[in-house]
């Protein structure tokens, strides 16, 4: 009884997946190469409404430091490193929103409605912080 | 792709040990006809998992995070009490058994423990599959991660299930009364490893203030290192824990630890409890 049900399971996960797999394969295009240069400070163009490309990589977020007009945001997150990583914007020690389970390569997109003030956004994986990821992100009011 | 696969390794590993011991338990007494049921929850909460998450995808892209964290600390506790509950269920049932031991006796299953048990791999499976769901789409979507990445995800969760069979198997050779004391003692750090996951997402969901690192082995054993991945998809193992999830995790395993191992009525042999 058990075997073939634990079989179907995974059947019908493998099946699923493939029919996602083919349904999406035309439609992930992306950008690519948006990723700022390493270290950089960035602003979003007012009123752009675009999404801030933010890359994660050993030790470090590029841009490490942002500003941005108040209001809902959205940002593209991409892995650039080899191991996983995290996206959390914090106010203070609190989670504004996060990303986690960032694996190599992929990007993800986080979208938040923030008000102004000092944020800082961090991986919180052990250690990663202290090793530099870390940045600061300035919402401005208006 | 090994990042991948250590992510739904972690993911998958501890439902499949509860699962596992589930069913295996179930046989073991003499109540394989019940077996269907156990897998009824466990497809029940994969195909929920499935549905939401596509639906999730499909609509408002992501949860917002502290519904999401809320749901999971959640599910973590229910996931706590019933396997509390099962814990000494277990123990109680095991003692009963006295000589009977070798031979696999029929206990009294009724319908409300069955429901129980069943409900309890849902809840195992169900608590970390919605995630692992939303985490194949993004796979998916990402246009950085190619087939291989997603290969390794798939390979995770198939590695996790294969050790949940492991158990499986294992489990119905061993007799009755070690194996109550063995899954039972592991099952203990499963629960505490929960409760101190369940601190971890309500304090990311932002409704406890969770902060603080009370020791840091982020540098000897990250969760993303083999035996890490290991210790955190079975124990719930965290290198870096904040105050509030260490006490929550002593709070509960050592009372209960206690409980389990020097339950007054039927002493265990300390040999078998190491184990």
């Amino acid at each position: 009884v058990f075997s073939p049900a634990r079989r179907s399971i995974a059947l019908t996960g493998l099946l699923f997946v493939g029919a996602i797999a083919a349904c999406s394969g035309g439609a992930t295009q992306a950008p690519s190469g948006s990723i700022g240069p390493s270290g950089s400070a960035g602003s979003a163009a007012p009123g752009s409404g675009g999404p801030i490309n933010v890359g994660a990589r050993e030790y470090a977020f590029d841009p490490s430091t942002l500003s941005i007009p108040a209001g809902e945001v959205t940002f593209h997150v991409t892995n650039t490193g080899t191991i996983e990583h995290e996206f959390e914007i914090l106010n203070g020690e609190t989670v504004v929103d996060e990303i986690e389970g960032l694996i190599p390569a992929l990007e993800k997109d986080l979208k938040v409605t923030l008000a102004p003030g000092s944020y800082t956004y961090v991986c919180r994986l052990a250690g990663h912080e202290e090793a530099g990821m870390k940045g600061t992100l300035t919402v401005t009011g208006g | 792709v090994a990042a991948a696969f250590f992510l739904t390794l972690r993911e998958g590993l501890e439902a499949a040990l509860i699962v596992g011991i589930i069913a295996a338990y179930v046989v073991k007494i003499g109540r394989r006809d019940r077996l269907p049921m156990v897998m009824a929850g466990v497809l029940a909460a994969v195909g929920l998992s499935l549905a939401i998450g596509a639906t999730v995808v499909l609509t408002v892209g992501d949860l917002p995070i502290v519904l999401q964290e809320s749901i999971e600390g959640g599910a973590g506790i229910i996931a706590v009490a019933v396997l509390t509950w099962m814990l000494f269920w277990m123990r109680r049932q095991g003692r009963a058994l006295k000589g009977d031991l070798e031979r696999g006796v029929d206990v009294a299953l009724s319908q409300g423990s069955m429901l129980a048990l069943a409900g309890l791999a849902f809840v195992a499976v169900a608590r970390e599959g919605l995630e692992t769901t939303l985490f194949m789409f993004a796979i998916l979507s990402s246009s950085g991660t190619g087939l291989a990445t997603l290969i390794g995800a798939i390979l995770g969760l198939v590695i996790a299930v294969s050790i949940g069979w492991a158990i499986f198997v294992g489990g119905r050779r061993i007799d009755l009364r070690r194996f109550f004391t063995i899954t039972g003692t592991i099952l203990v750090f499963v629960s505490a490893g929960l409760v101190a996951f369940a601190i971890h997402e309500f304090g990311e969901a932002g409704l406890i203030a969770n902060t603080g690192t009370a020791f840091n082995l982020g540098g000897v054993l990250p969760e993303s290192s083999p035996l890490g991945a290991l210790l955190s998809g079975l124990f719930g193992y965290r290198s870096a824990p904040t105050p509030l999830e260490l006490i929550g995790y002593l709070a509960y395993l050592v009372p209960t630890l206690t409980l389990f191992v020097f339950d007054g009525r039927l002493p265990l042999r300390p040999k078998a409890v190491r184990a």
